[in-house]
Formats: C-alpha cells, structure tokens, sequence
C-alpha cells in the first residue's frame, strides 16, 4: 500500500460508545492517546468493509468515526501508515511529525468536530 | 469482632437481645460472663447501610448521570478503547468525583486513552470549556467566540472560570 496518503482519503476511527455523545457528536477524549490515536485507512476499500473491519476486530469499540486526510492535516495533524501483523490498514494520527502524543487540546476538538459518526452499535 | 459490656451501647446492646438495668452514671455498669461476638450479620448490616448512605450522598452530589459515568470509567479494563489503554487510575476518579461536587450543571465527562478524565461543557459550537484531570494536574481549554485559552489551572480557580464561561 503507498506509505503516502492521498487528500480524500478516509480514516476510520473506532469509538467506544462513551466517548459519543447523544448528538452523535463525539468528545476529543476520543483522540487523545499516549500512543497515538489509531485507525483504519480505506486503501481502497469500500467503506462498508472497513467499518466490519474495524468492529469484528475490535469487540471493545461500538461506533465507528470517519475524517478524511485532509480533514487531519487541516487540524494541524499528521497522518501515519504504520502496518501492523494483523492489519495492512493499520494508521495512526500523530500530532506532527516529530510528535506521536496529539498535546494540543485545541487540535483534539477540531479532530472532534471533523470526525462524523458513521456506524453506531444500538 | 469481640465487644465487651462496657462497650456496647443501649441500641447495640438491644439488637443483641441485651437490656441495661440500669441507665444511671453511677449504676453499675451491666456485666455479662463472657464477651458477645457479634454476628457477622450486624456488622455487614451496618456496613451496607452506611454504604448505601455514602452512595446516596455521592449521587446528590455528583447528579445521577454523572454518578453513572463515574461507574461506568472505574470499571474500564485494559484495553477498553479496544487498543492500549489503561484504565484509569483511581487518583484520577478521586479528583475528577471531588471537582465534579464543586462545579455547576451541566458538565459531561469522558476518559481519555492516556489515563486522564475529562470534564466538558458546551453552550454551542463557539463556546466550549474542556477540564483535564490526571492524577497530578487540572488542564483547562476554553473557546468563547475568538478567544482561545489552553493552560494549567489551580483546582481552586477552576470554579470561577468555569461559572465566568456560563455566565
């Protein structure tokens, strides 16, 4: 898969249903993370495959997120393709490039505010 | 647990099945052959019903919702956001509870993947006020129209701010 990630594509973030408020809006609780905050790069895929994906891996998560590339650089954010043993879509956003921890509570929200619930377990 | 006579107040005494002769300061006090044991019953009845008096209180104080959420993040597990996070330490729930009694209505909590809570309040898109509680500092963010604010805070400010945002 190209290491570089093109503007529209999609980035999937698993939410816990405490993180997504009755709005279906979602806290920046849910992209601060000491170890990057991750998810799923569509990589071509059809978005129904990647939010099956991200929830049979994942029993603990009951909602899905979804931002584009774009979305994550225009908050000040840098995305990352970091591959993991069981997930070739595996990413991570990072605060720059130099930065894994996203500090900034300000670039928390506006991830936030980008990221549109897609899937919700009821 | 062992009580002896001397120890036992009237209201004990009589759940045991016990009565004082007499009430007087001089009286002798009313002595029994050998020490009561008391039931693990009592104790875990006494026990239970001043834990229920505490979680009332804690209810009242910190609304029931919130007392929910509170429940629901000190029962997170390891790996609960279904990556690595921790759960989240009991410090943090402690600081987070005992601000909560403090601040006005209205705020929704959420835990963060690096073992902090969060406390929000929201007027609408423009105006936002963030509290980040970890288990050695109160971070605060707030978006009122253009103005934007992001830095450390003393528990004891945060109050103020907090009132002067939902002013």
């Amino acid at each position: 898969m190209d290491e570089t990630f093109a503007p529209d594509e999609r980035l999937y973030r698993g939410l816990h249903s405490i993180w997504i408020d009755d709005d279906n809006s979602v806290s920046s609780a849910a992209f601060k993370d000491s170890n990057g905050v991750s998810v799923d790069r569509d990589g071509g895929r059809a978005e129904q495959d990647c939010i099956v994906r991200l929830v049979d891996n994942l029993p603990q998560i009951e909602g899905v997120g979804r931002l584009s590339c774009q979305d994550v650089r225009d908050c000040g954010a840098f995305p990352v393709y970091l591959p993991i043993e069981d997930n070739d879509y595996h990413s991570e956003i990072h605060d720059s490039a130099d930065q894994v921890q996203i500090k900034s509570k300000s670039k928390s929200r506006k991830l936030a505010n980008k990221c549109q619930v897609i899937f919700k377990n009821e | 647990m062992i009580i002896t006579a001397e120890k036992l107040s009237a209201t004990a005494a009589a759940l045991l099945g016990f009565s004082f002769m007499h009430q007087s300061a001089t009286a002798m006090p009313y002595r029994i052959p050998h020490p009561i044991v008391a039931s693990e019953s009592l104790i875990g009845t006494q026990s239970a019903s001043s834990d229920s008096e505490s979680e009332i209180d804690e209810i009242r104080l910190l609304g029931e919702a919130n007392y929910k959420r509170m429940q629901e993040i000190s029962r997170l597990k390891y790996g609960w956001d279904g990556n690595m996070a921790r759960p989240i330490p009991a410090s943090v729930i402690n600081r987070t509870k005992d601000l909560l009694k403090l601040l006005p209505d209205g705020a929704k909590v959420f835990p963060t993947g690096r073992s902090t809570i969060q406390i929000e309040y929201h007027k609408d898109a423009d105006n936002y006020f963030e509290i980040e509680i970890s288990s050695k500092t109160y971070e605060i963010y707030s978006v009122k129209g253009d103005d934007e604010y992001e830095g450390n805070v003393r528990k004891r400010d945060i109050v103020n701010r907090v009132k002067h945002f939902l002013a």
